[in-house]
């Protein structure tokens, strides 16, 4: 079954100054015994997320709600796997995808067909696999031949429609998503919003950050709101904007 | 140590990603350039020519033994060297993709060995053309090679690992370990060999200098002399002991790499 629960997840890290960053810091700093080189301590530990727990099973459609800085993406990140939690268990079973930047390790020199593999095996996705998928993938970015030159050639709508077109073709089961993606001119909108759509409706579970409320009404069933790293409500989305707006 | 020896494995086996991406890597450096990773070839051959005329010379040796000592010495330090200094800067390097999807950190790794390999092999090529020249036969000690290099390999990985991960905590590292690996240079014999001194300034700058093993069982198979035991079993303990001590660099600072970066 796929499922993400989280039980009492915390996460501490350390924001290291620059003078605590560097090794004569360090060295002047065992010397003295932390007396003298007091500001060589300049290191501040921030709790980014404070004991918060949720389940989410098939069929969940999680909006993470809450101001900036209250902790959003890094919840994200710590569902994605990309920041350990330093207390409490969270656990994943099925394949997840985070998308939370679209033009992920684009890389500018190579051809655009190239960053279509680069993407795909970055994801978890075979090479055979996307071979498959390849000429879908082009004909959605509707960059015709200049597939084949370098992605710093591109325009920079160019650049999007590519990265957007290679992010979306994978069907993960469970998808992350910062802000909801959207893409390219007017024309391009519509095919883009059909695009995410689907990819939302094949994914088991979504979890989705987001500031407008009209999108987390429309596409989500449950909620959660976060303050300064503290869940303060879990549950429905229309009980979560009222305690969202009630801050 | 579980967890950790896990995610060096998981990231192992994802061979088609970290091979692309070095294989990108070298053909991204030389874009464009007419003659491409040939310049890399060239100018290392051209340093081991002149230096080889100019020390063979001064030291007076025969230069048909001398060459093939100096190149294979040059070409092993090459590949010694940027193991540490790819590895120090290599998380640094790849900061973006830490810090927003989850991939092992021995693909990194993986794919930076694999970089500094395929440059390793591209200057085997001065080797072969200097064997030729003057020719130089290494025989079927040539073979013990293979298993050199996948000692230096092993001990590579790990010093990409631990560098790598202690560079982007102490951001000064880097720049420490590419002024000592200058010096050290010129203490370890590859432009000087070990019957030039004698005396306890050998022992220190040999027998007692780990680089030495570590230049030594790559360059003695191609000179046609098995390296000494004593090189196989320094190089053999470094691999144990660095592997283990980089475990537990994981196990204890994993988690804060993505913060770190």
């Amino acid at each position: 079954m796929v499922h993400v629960i989280a039980k009492n997840i915390s996460l501490d890290y350390r924001i290291y100054g620059n003078g605590a960053r560097s090794l004569r810091r360090a060295i002047v700093n065992i010397g003295s015994a932390g007396k003298i080189a007091r500001d060589a301590k300049d290191v501040v530990k921030i709790r980014a997320l404070n004991s918060i727990s949720f389940e989410a099973h098939e069929g969940d459609r999680v909006a993470i709600i809450g101001s900036n800085g209250a902790g959003k993406s890094t919840l994200l990140r710590v569902i994605s796997s990309i920041y350990g939690v330093s207390e409490g268990s969270l656990s994943i079973d099925g394949h997840l995808v985070p998308l939370l930047d679209v033009s992920l390790g684009i890389q500018e020199e190579e051809s655009g067909r190239k960053n279509i593999y680069y993407r795909g095996l970055m994801l978890g996705i075979s090479r055979k696999e996307i071979e498959a998928n390849v000429d879908e993938i082009i004909a959605f970015t509707e960059l015709g031949d200049y597939i084949d030159l370098p992605v710093n050639t591109y325009s920079s709508g160019m650049k999007v429609r590519l990265a957007f077109a290679i992010s979306t073709v994978i069907r993960p089961e469970i998808l992350l998503m910062d802000e909801w993606i959207g893409a390219g001119d007017a024309k391009f909108i519509a095919k883009a919003e059909a695009r995410v759509n689907g990819m939302v409706d094949s994914a088991k579970i979504l979890f989705l950050a987001s500031h407008s409320m009209a999108l987390v009404q429309n596409i989500c069933n449950k909620a959660m709101v976060l303050s300064q790293g503290e869940m303060i409500y879990w549950g429905d989305v229309e009980g979560a904007i009222a305690a969202y707006e009630a801050l | 140590m579980r967890e950790e020896l896990g995610e060096i494995f998981n990231g192992i086996r994802q061979f088609e990603l970290w091979s692309t991406f070095a294989w990108n890597d070298i053909k991204a450096r030389y874009a464009r350039s007419i003659l491409g990773p040939i310049w890399m070839v060239l100018s290392m051959g051209f340093m081991v020519a002149s230096l080889g005329l100019v020390y063979g010379a001064i030291f007076g040796v025969e230069l048909s033994s001398y060459f093939p000592y100096l190149t294979m010495g040059f070409i092993s330090w090459g590949l010694i060297s940027s193991f540490f200094l790819e590895g120090s800067n290599i998380f640094v390097e790849v900061a973006s993709l830490i810090k927003q999807i989850k991939i092992p950190l021995s693909v990194h790794v993986a794919r930076m060995s694999m970089r500094v390999m395929v440059v390793f092999f591209h200057n085997m090529l001065i080797f072969v053309f200097v064997a030729v020249y003057f020719s130089h036969n290494p025989g079927v000690n040539a073979f013990l090679l293979i298993p050199a290099l996948f000692l230096s390999v092993l001990n590579g990985t790990w010093i990409i690992m631990l560098l790598g991960g202690l560079s982007v905590r102490f951001r000064d590292l880097p720049y420490a370990i590419a002024s000592i690996l200058q010096l050290a240079f010129f203490l370890t014999p590859i432009i000087w060999q070990p019957s030039m001194l004698s005396g306890r300034g050998r022992f220190f700058l040999t027998d007692a200098n780990p680089l030495y093993h570590a230049v030594e069982i790559i360059r003695s198979p191609m000179l046609g002399q098995a390296p000494a035991m004593l090189s196989w079993y320094v190089m053999g303990s470094a691999a144990v002991v660095g592997w283990f001590v980089t475990l537990l660099f994981l196990k204890y600072w994993r988690k804060q790499i993505p913060f770190w970066v």
